[in-house]
């Protein structure tokens, strides 16, 4: 009984497969299969939410909610990653709750969505999102929340870039999507922390244990669980990120930015109750980021023309008094301002365009701002207060001028030391010159040219190429067709492409970076 | 321009001028279609398209391979395409090339196959992959592919091998020489470029165009979003509570001025903004000048500069240009909007940014001579930049050029590799006169279709081949789309017309011997085509008439619960009367609960929509509150939309207890003088007198009035939808027409004004009764107005009457559901019905309702014209007796006013449909409502206007054919008269057709040749017995078709 919880997440992403082979195969294609597609997708989710409110209704009636071991994944010496889920809890009661809001956003994007050319793609997105989200409610270890994380990540950015012939859509998307990763990487520093210095990564045990470690060690950790999270629910100075993610079609900015990923940071924060609560530093950092946060919110919102961008703050706005109530450690209070918040932005998003007539004749009076300084924080509300302009310039260009002097060392140093590995242009040209030859069938020319490449490992393999050419031609009899130098060329391409992943800059510093953590 | 005016008057002028070239649609709450290039209307209609294509580059056709779409789905056919031809001027297809081969085959084989240029590899792959040599092509006529003359092997090799020889194209590969040109050749083309682009500074391109064009990055993405949020801020209506500039200031322009320098972005740009903006003058338009002159650029070169400026963000400018054009437009913010205040602020952002661009590329100013100077010292790179961004090129072209942009120190010689390669695939066609590629291949091409044979192929000599190709050059894509175009246009005139012909003397009413049952006027709208027809077969005793469906009756209407007056009645008009709705004396204390209920729901929607955004601490309490009936609701709306229909309707009756209420029409201070300014409330008898005689004149009802005479308004409710205003009456400047028609009837039951009406000629029966309703175009309900007053003698006819209207009612949903997919073709009329109600309720749907969508044709003239036509809603039906008017006077106001609205609708969705990206505003889907004022894509596009892709997806793009019952004679006469008729329907923005009152003859209005006798193709017409046999599982257009009329019935 307690294990049909694992088909909370794999029934959606059950449905989601069979679009996406369906859209593979041919068979789900424009207008007529629609029906086929979104009773797939529809149907998974009237299935979990069954299941979701069949635990949530055994949890209420006492039955012992715990955890469900379900296999072990992984396991190396001391370090196992169970495949294990929460039974009950709160993490059932927002697993029903975001089921049900699902069901509407579902239903409500048939007729949204309908004959749009991307409708078959955009429920394959909703129904892996919301097995991300069940995967990340659900998942009583660190590594099971952590996919959930990045995979809703993942859809969130193909969501916002939906239309992705549009340039701001794509670029927005790609922005939104760089932004979260910078939250993903310290949930994995987090991660990492936690087992190296706990031995563990099931939550419940990482709650139970954080006394054993030092305050600074309980604080980095839980510092790196929180800037997740401030991500995650655009949390200051992360906020904008918010406001470039409504590209997406509206019932997909509704249940990603109003009703459903937006809180995910929040809930990290419920699920740490027990470690944040033994660190007043930690809590006092909540406090600050939900208040700066709601204070920028707020200031913005007022001069917002656009109804999303202005549904966006006031969430944010809702999201910092969240982590205002986790840091004073209100949160059971949190819990229930999470789940009324998401019902009620669920509602407002999905309605955002009946604004003009839901406000018609009933319009916000302007506010006549007196006093001059009033006035240039209206002005600086209207540009968000310069939040992105001065991240771009803070942050995303000296990163940028680190990789260029990466790259200029790359070019001046490292090259001629090593070799050139291929360049794009020269192995896209080779890839069609490729295809062209087995176009014109011309494959005589030469037996012992099937690949070209400098440096060592392109010499390496070019020659390792050459002599299997040179076996074949001799040892092996011309009848067995191109099958070898076809293996060689191969062999030659994956040989150049590993260079080329090796001889870049982020990985040298990685690998300057991991032999500086060895030597320490 | 003229050196005499002074700068100031120029920009003055310039700015006057730029309305043309810009979107003339206002806020969407009030949106009102329109011709999308209505500033080219003077122009002839072909001209126009061109001359926006030349400004805009978008295309004013269908794409060809749509129009091909059309030709095989059978919308377009052979005969069509063949009396196409005949009337484009510079076409002529009655010549020969040869005996048998004559200029129309030709023609026609260009329109049906795509006749394009191949590259080298693509006739590589035809040769080699498609077996062009041993296959006939595809879309060949049977004919030609099955005749005996040859199998392909036989009569395609050598046919290529003749064309090849005759054109003297050496297809060896010893062609393959060297193609490069010399350092002076190369430089001699990039001089050419580089003046032509320096020339189009101020016409195609502005200076940051210039610098986008060469992929030296786009300086907009920085300049956009501060002139984004600033146009948004100055143009809100109601969605943000503080707003840029707010009371101390008259413009947008002083108010950005005065605290631009606290802007941090210009700072962390790092631009040179200090001095910039502090050396910027008092008002807008000297700050233009300043900028125009320290960017150096001639004066003769600003106007087209402005323009530009526009036209890069042309849906804010637009509606800044339309506010600065309609300063009288109600708004919150105090700030007018003025074209000037954006170009200077425009101007001196792109300065800045420009600056740095320059800096950054070729080290100089961001002026037009230096940059042009510039240009020139850079001749080979300007070259490869342009190409890389315009031409295609080979994508390893494209890498390298991207990655020498990116290099440091870039070197002349690096270009010069670059410039001989790019030119090398420029020049190779051109060298030599015929290529293989190109003639060769549209030749062989050309050859098959016209079924040339081995024994043909010594009659086709140089000189034939040349003359071929001569007519094939001649006849490029525009004039291959207006041929597209008339044969789609034809193949639906002559089917009308033909439905005409069969129809013709089967209707009703003509003359009126007796008095019908009941008589009910809609709006022309041809959405009312489908319920007037099922009315007339349901009960063939009640007469239908059509009428613009404001009803005559201009006014300023406040409704009960209204806070302000709207205009009801065409934008062209403005009233000079008020009307408002009143409670009757006796519901005083229903009024105060419905006042209480209203203002409970008004302040309920604030706190909802506005508050929650705003007001942090009611949106935390509120969302508690809120989230417990919230999720229930949610649910219920989703999963069972009856009931949540049910209950909400039940509780807002509860709220908004329903009152008699009455319309102030007759005024009680008569002597008071009325003015557009000063609009009086109520009409006076004379006026309401003149405006009922007027409309029943037009409609040519005078006599026999039936007992019960109905006036039926029409609106359209939806939800979700910022366009719903889009679907309302076009004759009620895009508002519900119910109020005037509710006007009108209590008008018209008034004893005095009869008594007037009666001295006029015009004797209405005691016994007859007006009564006003609303018909919603979404759901198909109907709203009775006064039904109450209705003389108790009469009200078993209007119960009767009132029963045929819902089964007409039901049956026309049911027509509407063939069109709808998720409808799925309901069964009966009663699940139709069913189906549209919920779908006006339901949030999740982008479809309501099609709209004016599929318009094609306005028949002006009786009713039995049409009465027993199945016209597929494709027709506004205009109610017009000429028996009643030899002269023409009454059908030339009916042309005056019918005709710019019927071609304002019919452009509009017919230049949306065309390329719905850049004339309509794209899908639904991404779409963001901004200010109460319209919509643009997530939080930082330009703002959309036309129609969204949803609106007009089963629309066949056409112009209107308005068809009027009368003696060409007085066509010509009014034609002659209205130079405003002369420009719509001599330009071709209109296509016009007289139908003779007395006998069969239709003559069609060519602008060069005059009425032409239509000739019938005898065609015969499919007869059915009911309407819903005519369209029973169709979902696709249906041409007109005969429906059993009680005379032929037997009845």
């Amino acid at each position: 009984m307690e294990l049909l919880i694992i088909f909370i997440p794999l029934l959606p992403a059950l449905a989601a497969l069979c679009i996406g082979l369906g859209q593979i195969s041919g068979l789900l294609y424009g207008v007529r299969t629609q029906a086929i597609t979104f009773h797939l997708a529809c149907s998974s989710i009237y299935l979990t939410t069954f299941l979701s409110l069949l635990f949530l209704w055994k949890g209420v009636n006492g039955q012992q909610a715990g955890e469900i071991h379900v296999a072990t994944w992984l396991a190396s010496g001391t370090f196992t990653v169970d495949v294990s889920f929460y039974t009950g809890g709160f993490n059932i009661l927002l697993s029903s709750l975001f089921s049900l809001l699902f069901v509407v956003i579902f239903r409500f994007s048939r007729n949204y969505l309908h004959s749009e050319p991307g409708f078959h793609r955009f429920f394959l997105l909703l129904s892996l999102f919301a097995s991300a989200m069940y995967l990340l409610l659900l998942s009583a270890n660190v590594l099971g929340t952590f996919f959930g994380w990045e995979l809703a990540g993942l859809c969130s950015f193909l969501l916002i870039a939906f239309a992705w012939h549009r340039e701001n859509a794509s670029r927005n998307a790609y922005k939104v999507f760089i932004v979260n990763r910078v939250g993903d990487a310290f949930f994995i520093l987090g991660a990492i922390l936690c087992f190296s210095w706990l031995g563990t990564i099931n939550w419940t045990e990482i709650n139970a244990s954080i006394n054993l470690l030092s305050p600074g060690q309980a604080s980095l950790i839980a510092f790196c669980f929180v800037l997740a999270a401030m991500v995650k629910s655009a949390q200051f100075p992360f906020t904008w990120w918010l406001n470039r993610s409504m590209e997406g079609p509206t019932p997909s900015s509704a249940v990603f930015y109003g009703a459903v990923m937006v809180h995910a940071g929040v809930f990290l924060l419920i699920l740490l109750a027990p470690v944040l609560e033994q660190l007043p530093l930690i809590s006092a950092l909540l406090v600050l980021v939900g208040l700066v946060t709601f204070a920028y919110s707020i200031l913005s919102t007022q001069t917002q023309v656009d109804v999303k961008s202005s549904l966006g703050l006031a969430t944010t706005a809702q999201l910092g008094l969240m982590f205002v109530s986790c840091g004073f450690g209100f949160w059971q209070f949190a819990l229930v301002h999470l789940c009324a918040h998401s019902i009620v932005r669920s509602y407002l998003y999905l309605t955002a365009p009946s604004i003009l007539h839901n406000v018609h004749g009933n319009p916000v009076q302007p506010a006549t701002l007196q006093h001059p300084l009033l006035r240039r924080l209206s002005l600086a509300s209207l540009h968000n207060f310069w939040l992105e302009e001065s991240m771009q310039q803070g942050v995303s260009q000296p990163c940028l001028n680190l990789a260029k002097d990466f790259s200029n060392i790359d070019d001046n140093l490292v090259d001629p030391v090593m070799g050139f590995p291929t360049s794009i242009v020269h192995s896209s040209a080779n890839f069609a010159f490729r295809e062209e030859q087995k176009i014109g069938a011309r494959l005589d020319t030469g037996e012992n040219i099937f690949s070209s490449g400098s440096g060592l490992a392109g010499k390496l393999t070019a020659w390792t190429a050459a002599l299997s050419g040179w076996f074949e031609h001799h040892f092996v009899l011309k009848g067995v067709e191109k099958n070898l130098p076809e293996a060689g060329r191969r062999l030659g391409y994956i040989a150049n492409h590993l260079e080329q992943i090796l001889l870049q800059p982020r990985y040298l510093l990685a690998f300057i970076l991991i032999t500086l953590m060895f030597t320490f | 321009m003229n050196q005499n005016h002074s700068p100031l008057e120029q920009i003055q002028a310039a700015i006057a001028d730029i309305t043309h070239v810009l979107p003339a649609q206002g806020p969407i709450l009030d949106f009102v279609h329109e011709n999308t290039i209505e500033g080219f209307q003077h122009l002839p209609f072909s001209q126009a398209l061109a001359a926006y294509e030349d400004m805009t580059g978008i295309r004013g056709y269908m794409k060809e391979a749509t129009f091909r779409e059309c030709y095989h789905l059978g919308r377009i056919t052979d005969a069509d395409l063949d009396q196409a031809l005949t009337k484009v001027s510079t076409l002529s297809p009655e010549k020969q090339v040869t005996d048998s081969i004559s200029h129309a085959a030709i023609y026609r084989v260009a329109l049906v196959q795509p006749l394009a240029p191949l590259s080298k590899a693509q006739l590589q792959w035809q040769m080699n992959r498609e077996f062009a040599l041993s296959h006939w092509q595809q879309g060949l006529p049977k004919d030609i592919s099955d005749s005996p003359s040859g199998t392909p092997d036989d009569v395609l090799p050598a046919l290529w091998k003749h064309i090849l020889q005759t054109l003297n194209i050496n297809s060896d590969e010893a062609d393959q020489e060297n193609n490069t040109l010399d350092t002076k050749e190369l430089e001699a083309t990039a001089i050419a470029c580089v003046d032509k682009l320096a020339s189009e500074i101020g016409g195609k391109y502005s200076l940051g165009g210039l610098i986008k064009v060469l992929g030296g990055g786009d300086i907009l993405d920085s300049v956009a979003p501060t002139l984004l949020r600033l146009s948004a801020s100055l143009l809100d209506e109601g969605i943000a509570a503080w707003h840029i500039g707010d009371n101390h200031y008259t413009s947008l322009y002083q108010a950005w001025r005065d605290s631009a320098h606290l802007d941090l972005s210009l700072k962390l740009d790092d631009l040179d903004w200090q001095k910039e903006i502090s050396a910027l003058p008092e008002d807008a338009e000297s700050a233009v000048i300043h900028q125009l002159e320290s960017m150096q650029l001639p004066r003769e070169k600003w106007n087209g500069y402005l323009q530009r400026l526009c036209l890069e963000i042309q849906g804010w400018t637009g509606l800044i240009n339309w506010r600065q054009n309609h300063p009288d437009y109600h708004s919150v913010n105090p700030l007018q909007p003025q074209l000037a205040d954006w170009l200077a602020i425009r101007l001196t952002l792109d300065k800045l940014y420009l600056q740095k661009s320059c800096r950054r590329l070729w080290q100089c100013d961001a002026t037009f001579p230096s940059l042009t100077r510039a240009l020139r010292r850079n001749l080979i790179e300007c070259l490869v930049r342009y190409h890389w961004q315009v031409t295609d090129l080979p994508e390893t072209l494209c890498q390298q050029i991207a990655f020498l942009t990116q290099q440091e120190n870039r070197q002349e010689h690096d270009w010069q590799a670059l410039g001989q390669a790019i030119t090398a695939l420029q020049t190779q066609d051109a060298k030599e006169q015929y290529t293989a590629e190109n003639q060769g291949w549209r030749l062989f091409v050309l050859c098959q279709h016209l079924g040339i044979g081995p024994s043909d192929l010594p009659f086709l000599d140089m000189n034939t081949l040349v003359a071929m190709l001569n007519v094939l050059d001649t006849f490029d894509l525009p004039a291959r789309s207006q041929v597209w175009l008339l044969a789609y246009e034809f193949h639906y005139r002559d089917n009308v017309f033909q439905g005409m012909l069969a129809n013709y003397r089967r209707g009703q009413w003509v003359p009126r011997e007796e008095r019908p049952q009941a008589q009910i006027i809609m709006c022309m709208d041809e959405r009312e085509e489908s319920f007037r027809r099922h009315l007339e077969e349901l009960n063939p005793d009640i007469e239908t008439l059509g009428a613009a469906g404001f009803f005559g009756v201009p006014m300023k209407y406040k409704g009960l619960d209204d806070t302000h007056l709207t205009p009801l009645c065409p934008v062209v008009v403005t009233p000079a009367h008020r009307v408002e709705e009143v409670a009757r004396s006796s519901a005083d204390s229903s009024l105060d609960v419905h006042r209480k209920g209203f203002a409970f729901l008004y302040r309920y929607a604030f706190h909802l929509h506005q508050g929650f955004r705003l007001n942090p601490v009611l949106n935390l309490a509120g969302t508690f509150v809120l989230a417990v009936f919230s999720l229930p609701a949610q649910l219920l709306h989703s999963l069972l939309p009856g009931a949540y229909k049910a209950i909400v309707d039940k509780l807002r009756a509860n709220f908004l207890t329903p009152v008699d209420t009455t319309l102030t029409v007759t005024t009680e201070s008569p002597e008071l003088e009325t003015s557009i300014e000063n609009p009086r409330l109520g009409f006076t008898d004379e006026e309401q007198t003149q405006k009922v005689g007027t409309l029943l004149r037009t409609l040519g009802l005078t006599v026999q009035f039936a007992p019960l005479v109905a006036l039926s308004g029409h609106g359209s409710t939806s939800q979700n939808n910022p366009h719903e205003a889009a679907h309302d009456c076009g004759a009620c400047g895009g508002r519900q027409g119910g109020p005037n028609a509710r006007a009108f009837a209590a008008m018209a039951n008034r004893a005095e004004v009869r008594k007037l009406l009666a001295d006029e000629g015009i004797a209405i029966p005691d016994d007859t009764w007006f009564v006003g309703l609303q018909h919603d175009t979404c759901s198909d309900a109907l709203t009775w107005y006064d039904t109450d007053l209705i003389p108790e003698s009469l009200m078993p006819e209007f119960q009767t009457f009132k029963e045929d209207m819902e089964k007409a009612q039901a049956s026309s949903a049911h027509e509407r559901c063939r069109r709808f997919y998720s409808a799925n073709d309901p069964a009966t009329a009663q699940k139709a019905f069913q189906h549209v109600t919920l779908r006006s309720r339901d949030l999740s749907q982008v479809r309501p309702e099609y709209g004016h969508a599929t318009n094609a044709s306005a028949v002006i003239g009786r009713r039995n014209m049409t009465q027993g036509l199945f016209l597929d809603r494709r027709s506004f039906l205009i109610s017009y007796d000429p028996t009643q008017d030899p002269e023409g006077n009454i059908l030339e106001n009916i042309l005056l006013t019918a005709g710019p609205v019927g071609a304002g609708i019919n452009l509009e969705y017919y230049f949306s449909t065309i390329d719905n990206d850049r004339f309509g505003c794209g899908t639904k889907i991404p779409h963001n409502v901004v200010g109460l004022f319209g919509v643009m894509e997530g939080t930082g596009s330009d703002l959309r206007t036309g129609l969204p892709e949803q609106m007009i997806e089963i629309h066949e793009p056409m112009r209107l054919l308005v068809i009027v019952e009368h003696k060409t004679s007085v066509l010509a006469r009014i034609y002659g008269d209205q130079p405003a008729l002369q420009e719509l329907i001599g330009g071709g923005w209109l296509l016009l057709a007289v139908k003779d009152p007395d006998s069969e003859d239709i003559h069609v209005f060519e602008p060069e040749s005059g009425f032409v006798l239509w000739q019938e193709s005898g065609k015969t017409l499919e007869e059915f017995n009911q309407s819903m046999d005519c369209y029973a599982g169709i979902h696709s257009p249906i041409a007109p078709a005969l429906i059993k009329q009680p005379q032929t019935m037997g009845a």
